[in-house]
């Protein structure tokens, strides 16, 4: 078989095992042995004894703990008030804005990002303090579905961020400096998306209804007290990995230990909660974990085949620009984004897009920025986008619905997604200033 | 047979509460050790051998139960096509089923059979730890076959699930 010939043999292998709903971990197992069994003629044996050491070397990992941790964390926060707060804490301060409320759902966010590690969780959390309220209060359904649609993707590209840990597991990069890459490139989303409600809420007052009472300036103070506990967190999981005392994996394990302490000072601790944080994150953690476990085999597997390398010449015979070869994987994302998450799509497509971009001279650490973003434009378009189910599951709208309201926001996203790729500075500039 | 079912689930919980306790531990030992290095200047010098066993066990030892929650993800248009064919659908599931308890079955007879050769030949990790490699393995296999058995009960209750349905 030719590579191409191969290539597209693999493509349908995967389309077909994973479009009859075989779990995910399973069809890219189930691919290599296939792989292995037919095309390089292996013998079961030596395939088997090959899955097990490849599954072995996978999982038993030191910078995989990260995962599990950071989603107790997660786990634990949305299982006491501590959004309630933030949103008490937000209202007084955004309230002049143009645009009021919403921005609650933007600055919420952004903020919960940066203590949870995913953006399903980010978005539920949120919206089930903010939703209600706002919808309550008259605010225009769409900007306020889009936004926290939009806003809630920013979980994965704040620190700390699970797909960050798996980029850089997978690509030998440096979480750390992953997560300090992910912070300006979140933020400027954040502010785009600012911009955007602002301008709307301009041309159009009535859909950002003023609130019936006015704050007094004490309020204002005792609104900042109510967000503290997440300033702290803050401090306390992402302050050690910038200032290089802790790597993630320890930093997620002081988040765990802050949450508990905050949890117990407000008096919201108690076993069952624990118990149920702990339950909820261990089985998200396996579900993660089997994928990665899973895409090393599929990743050993193809290079077996030398098909990242066939492919690379493939490609580089085409003589693609570093720009063209980048809009190529960036439409490559956005198509697998409609049907597939995100970290099946990372640990998929890695072994065979990381080394092109890296040919073309593209940063590593760069590019794991570019893929998160990316992985979030799949969260917010259907058929298939997290976010969406999330708000279609608070809300009982329609997936069409709210998926139309996300669409201003994706398209804000794909604006970042140019700005970073014309601008590398933007996710490089604050790691190189980190490590000197 | 309902029995033999309720006793899967049983096990397969019962091997989430060890994945449950292997997570602790983990947040534990990262805990100590920062503390040791911090504040006594040593350190406990396993961290990430201890912690990387820990990780690979829960993983494994969670995924019977991460099953039965339907927790881990798939795609399924086909499915979804098949909405008002019944039987149609059940057959797919089927099939899905019984790929994935082969792929998982393959795992366990491999990683069963290197414990097994690790234990009688006594191998231990080449760290200051020397652990016996059989050890963490063995959490491993137990997960394993929890998964495996946990996919043999779904399979099983599939046609007492299609005729519910009707």
């Amino acid at each position: 078989m030719s590579p191409i010939e191969l290539g597209l043999f693999l493509l349908a292998l995967l389309a077909v095992t994973l479009g009859s709903g075989v779990w995910i971990f399973a069809a890219l197992i189930l691919v290599s042995i296939v792989c292995q069994y037919f095309v390089l003629g292996f013998p079961l044996e030596r395939i088997g004894i090959f899955l097990q050491s490849i599954a072995w070397r996978a999982a038993n990992s030191w910078e995989l703990s990260a995962i599990p941790l950071f989603l107790v964390m997660g786990e634990i926060i949305s299982r006491t008030d501590i959004a309630d707060r933030l949103f008490r804490g937000l209202t007084p301060w955004l309230e002049p804005v143009p645009g009021r409320l919403l921005h609650v759902n933007i600055a919420g966010s952004t903020i919960f990002a940066a203590v949870s590690g995913s953006s399903t969780a980010t978005t539920s959390a949120v919206g089930r303090v903010t939703l209600p309220v706002l919808l309550e209060r008259g605010y225009s359904p769409s900007l306020a579905l889009g936004s926290l649609a939009g806003a809630g993707s920013l979980g994965l590209l704040i620190p700390p961020s699970i797909i960050m840990i798996i980029y850089g597991v997978l690509a030998e990069v440096s979480i750390a400096k992953l997560f300090i890459g992910g912070v300006l490139p979140g933020l400027l989303i954040a502010a785009l998306y600012s911009a955007y409600i602002m301008a709307r809420c301009l041309q159009h007052p009535e859909r950002s209804p003023r609130a019936n009472r006015t704050f007094a300036p004490r309020e204002y103070w005792g609104a900042l007290i109510e967000i503290a506990p997440f300033f702290i967190l803050i401090t306390v999981v992402l302050g050690g990995i910038y200032a290089g005392f802790v790597t993630p994996s320890e930093a997620a394990a002081i988040g765990v230990a802050a949450t508990l302490v905050i949890a117990g000072v407000t008096g919201q601790l108690s076993f069952r909660l624990l118990s149920n944080a702990l339950h909820a994150a261990v089985k998200t953690s396996c579900m993660i974990c089997f994928i990665v476990v899973s895409a090393a085999i599929l990743s050993s597997t193809l290079g077996f085949l030398h098909l990242p390398l066939d492919v690379a010449t493939a490609i580089a015979s085409l003589d693609l620009s570093p720009y063209a070869l980048i809009l190529f994987i960036g439409l490559l994302y956005i198509v697998l984004g409609l049907f597939l998450d995100g970290i099946s799509i990372a640990v998929m497509t890695l072994p065979i897009t990381l080394p092109l971009v890296l040919a073309a001279g593209y940063d590593p650490l760069w590019f794991g920025i570019f893929l998160v973003i990316n992985i979030e434009l799949g969260l917010i378009t259907p058929p298939v986008g997290l976010n969406l189910f999330v708000l279609q599951g608070l809300t009982r709208e329609p997936l069409g619905k709210v998926a139309a309201a996300a669409m201003p926001f994706f398209c804000l996203l794909i604006v970042a997604v140019v700005l970073i790729t014309l601008f590398p500075g933007l996710a490089l500039w604050l790691p190189n200033l980190v490590s000197g | 047979m309902t029995a033999i079912f309720r006793a899967i689930d049983r096990l397969s919980d019962l091997s989430a509460v060890l994945a449950k306790i292997l997570i602790v531990f983990i947040f534990a030992h990262i805990l100590v050790e920062i503390a040791a290095r911090n504040l006594f200047s040593t350190s406990t010098f396993v961290l990430d051998e201890f912690v990387g066993y820990s990780v690979a066990a829960a993983t494994f030892l969670a995924a019977g139960a991460t099953f039965k929650a339907g927790e881990f993800i798939r795609v399924g248009f086909l499915g979804e096509l098949l909405n008002n064919r019944d039987r149609a659908r059940a057959a797919l599931e089927a099939a899905c089923t019984l790929v994935t308890l082969a792929v998982v079955l393959m795992l366990a007879r491999y990683f069963i059979l290197n414990a097994i050769k690790h234990f009688e030949r006594g191998v231990v990790s080449d760290t200051i730890a020397k652990t016996p490699l059989w050890v963490p393995e063995a959490l491993v296999c137990f997960g394993l076959v929890m998964f495996a058995l946990q996919l043999l009960s779904h399979l099983l209750q599939l046609p007492a699930r299609l005729a519910q349905s009707k």
